[in-house]
């Protein structure tokens, strides 16, 4: 045991520790502020849903139902995102010929590392699901034992997870072994198997929705539609509905309510001991097997297939760009991932909207919210999903003196990332875009503003996030995932890029809800309405295009100087 | 000390032996230098030994224990210096040192009375609570050497070694191994630097295509590849009639 504290201590420290040479304590505390407004921001608005749905929750008897679904939402982030923190840190880390030349039994340095991607993924669920648990204890008037069981949940929770993933990894680890370029593998593995889990998602969704023509005009069908979809699949995650019973003393078995309670514990610790020690078990020897690989990897370098022509500075730069991200793992799922994951939820949430229209709330006004809606979750993942550009220079790690060296000016290299970054949003964007069309039939104007609006944000965001990025890039990284996870100068955008699309898309919606009821009831002509649909793109328009236009000339006055700036 | 018998070892998906029948018995008390050009072996080998490769055929002891089937005892025996530097880079010199002192089970006496020595020795007093990142090439050269020696390895194995070092540390790094043997330990190293190795091991091997070419004192490798020649000049004229046979 010793051994597993001492490594869980050493990578810690070397995990968590800001880099002294290079931190200045002034932008430290800025950037603190800067995420704690952002985190308050989004947290809120959870929070206020959880409090607009306790009343309906408490109503219908659904709250041991809904307890789960918020343990499920921790749950689904840390499967989505705690995948790639597994691979990355456990099987994909530099530090493998390290740990194997130390007395240490490969088993005991597997052990560490995954305690380490526990106690992050614990941290992340932390701050995601204990605020909005909390929220609907809150509403709903709960007692001590709902608080209590909190801390239990918040302990066992992340750990399924955890031991999913690392069941998911180990078919991934066993046939990533077979091919040489093992990250640029386990980057296509791991989109494909987002693409299966959300579609196997949007499958189930669709499957267990009780038909839209059965519930139209019928609200007590669409609530006994909610509650049974939330009782199965409650079910279907047992453990966590055991978890949520002895939150809210649900008696279950015909028991009384501490027994139920008991019962429900020793069913939420066993299944989770029974995941751990199957992952454990089967990880363990994929892990020295794919260490030992790892270790080998580096004499395995094919020849074969290249060309030799001559190429353009910023041409073999944006390759070189290409292949440095599809080839770590961990780039490649974040740059990439927003292709995949962007359309599915644009297809997913348009299920709701089309039942929820379907039942005629009130007509048309459904179909408005999600103009708003899509362009919101457009303007969000289709360019903040994708860190190309948030860890443009960051990504270089300790090879970065290579771009000081090389004979290329430096605005041809940063035009290569900023460019590389564009095509990957573009294509989000636009498939994010034709999905929109079709499934949410935007309207002429729409399908007008949408990809213009989309482009030039999009081509702003790439731009001053590089920019911010170049200010002060991570470039003393262990792991691949420390350059994404860990770099306040990928996070600090993406947070801020999702509260202000939050922002635009209730904004947006709001307008939109607006204009629908106003155009239902005739309160305003069509043509004013019209005139001011218009007017809020073009305001927009103009706006996206003042940021791209800052964006642009920001980064091109002050790219070589801040170059210049970085020290190696 | 180390004893390798007929190791073999391949790449994934490669027919090519990187290390083809090694045989070698490295004694108390000596100083080591395996040299060979690039690709010739030497760190495979080292990475076999050290445990961080496994390996097809043949087999390893060190200091008695097999790596194979004894991996904790035989990794007990070796400090290692990789040619490629702590990776650890956001713990101060002290922590790591600490952390290498922890791992080997050495008593706080011991741990810090070898530390001062060692740090002392190659100037890092002063930079032992910085951040390792901060150290320049040479540095971390040097905090990697006092790690492996903390727990007083019986074997003292390092790859390329001098690269990168200042004539001062060098000349430590060399005065370090001698003592070392002193003490009835072994060194193993590999380089590039053929003069440091003529004049500094108490035997060579050298290494090319995997197979051990040649081996033994200075005086048995002058006999066999010319009396009056370097072991530079030994080192190109063997290697050249190889590639040539190959």
């Amino acid at each position: 045991m010793t051994d597993i504290f001492l490594l869980i201590k050493i990578f810690l420290k070397n995990g968590l520790r800001p880099d002294r040479t290079k931190t200045k304590k002034s932008s430290l505390i800025g950037i603190y502020i800067v995420l704690g407004i952002t985190y308050l921001m989004l947290m809120s608005g959870g929070v206020l849903i959880i409090v607009f749905m306790a009343p309906f929750v408490q109503q219908n008897n659904l709250l041991t139902e809904f307890v789960t679904m918020i343990y499920l939402l921790g749950i689904g982030l840390i499967i989505i995102f705690g995948i790639v923190s597994l691979l990355t840190y456990v099987y994909f880390n530099k530090d493998a010929e390290f740990t194997a030349s130390l007395p240490i039994k490969p088993g005991k340095v597997f052990l560490a590392k995954l305690v380490i991607v526990y106690l992050y993924e614990l941290v992340a669920f932390a701050a995601i699901v204990i605020p909005l648990l909390i929220a609907l204890g809150v509403a709903t008037s709960q007692g001590f034992v709902y608080y209590l069981s909190i801390l239990l949940g918040f302990i066992l929770t992340p750990a399924f997870p955890l031991a999913l993933a690392s069941i998911i990894a180990i078919p991934i680890m066993y046939l990533v072994s077979f091919f040489r370029n093992k990250d640029a593998f386990t980057t296509v593995f791991l989109l494909i198997l987002y693409a299966v889990i959300f579609g196997a998602y949007f499958y189930g969704v669709m499957s267990l929705q009780t038909r839209a023509e059965e519930i139209a005009n019928n609200m007590d069908a669409i609530l006994a539609s909610l509650s049974n979809v939330a009782q199965i699949i409650s079910k279907v995650f047992y453990p966590l509905y055991a978890i949520a019973c002895l939150a809210t003393n649900k008696a279950l078995y015909g028991l009384s309510v501490p027994l139920s309670g008991l019962v429900n514990l020793a069913i939420a610790v066993f299944s989770l001991l029974i995941l751990i020690i199957i992952a454990y078990f089967i990880s363990n020897a994929v892990y020295q097997q794919s260490t030992i690989r790892q270790n080998e990897s580096a004499k395995a370098l094919s020849v074969k297939n290249q060309k030799t022509e001559f190429r353009s500075h910023l041409k073999a730069l944006m390759i070189k760009e290409f292949k440095d991200i599809t080839r770590t793992a961990a780039f490649g799922f974040q740059c990439l991932a927003g292709v995949i994951i962007l359309p599915l939820i644009l297809v997913l949430m348009n299920i709701n909207a089309y039942a929820l229209q379907e039942a005629d709330l009130s007509a048309g006004l459904v179909r408005n919210i999600y103009y708003g809606v899509s362009f919101g979750m457009l303007l969000m993942l289709g360019s903040g999903m994708n860190i190309a550009s948030t860890t443009a220079i960051s990504r270089e790690g300790k090879l970065f003196y290579l771009s000081k060296v090389i004979p290329v000016d430096y605005t041809t290299q940063i035009n290569a990332k900023v460019y590389i970054s564009l095509i990957l949003n573009y294509i989000t964007i636009f498939l994010g875009y034709l999905i929109s069309i079709f499934v949410y039939k935007l309207g002429v104007l729409e399908i007008i503003f949408f990809p213009i609006t989309l482009g030039l944000y999009s081509y702003g965001y790439a731009y001053s996030t590089v920019r911010f990025d170049l200010k002060e890039p991570k470039l003393n990284w262990t792991t691949p995932n420390e350059a994404v996870k860990n770099n306040k100068r990928a996070t600090i955008p993406t947070l801020i890029n999702m509260g202000v699309s939050f922002v635009i898309m209730m904004l947006m919606s709001m307008m939109y809800s607006f204009l629908g009821v106003a155009s239902q009831h005739a309160y305003l002509p069509n043509n004013i309405i019209v005139l001011i649909k218009i007017s809020v793109w073009l305001l927009i328009t103009i706006g996206v295009f003042a940021f791209a236009f800052i964006s642009r000339n920001r980064l091109y006055g002050s790219v070589n100087a801040l170059y210049e700036e970085i020290e190696v | 000390m180390l004893r390798i018998f007929s190791a073999s070892k391949s790449y994934a998906k490669s027919t090519f032996k990187a290390v083809d029948n090694l045989t070698l018995h490295v004694k108390k008390g000596v100083i080591y230098g395996f040299i060979g050009p690039n690709g010739a072996g030497k760190t495979t080998t080292i990475k076999m030994l050290t445990g961080i490769l496994p390996f097809e055929e043949g087999n390893i002891e060190i200091n008695g224990f097999d790596i194979k089937r004894d991996p904790i005892n035989a990794k007990k025996s070796i400090g290692f210096v990789p040619d490629n530097h702590v990776i650890y880079e956001k713990l101060t010199g002290r922590e790591y040192i600490n952390f290498m002192a922890d791992i080997y089970r050495v008593d706080l006496a011991e741990r810090k009375r070898r530390a001062e020595k060692y740090l002392e020795m190659f100037n890092l007093t002063k930079d032992v609570d910085s951040q390792i990142s901060s150290y320049s090439h040479g540095m971390k050269q040097k905090i990697c050497v006092i790690g492996a020696l903390i727990h007083n390895p019986p074997l003292w194995v390092l790859d390329e070694p001098l690269t990168g070092l200042d004539p001062q540390s060098s000349f430590e790094l060399k005065n370090l191994m001698r003592e070392h043997t002193k003490q009835g330990n072994t060194v193993f190293f590999s380089t590039h630097v053929l003069e440091v190795a003529e004049k500094l091991c108490d035997r060579i091997g050298i290494i090319n295509k995997g197979k051990l070419i040649l081996e033994g004192t200075m005086d048995e490798i002058k006999a066999m590849g010319g009396k009056d020649e370097s072991l530079e000049q030994i080192f190109i004229k063997i290697t050249n009639q190889q590639n040539i046979q190959i």
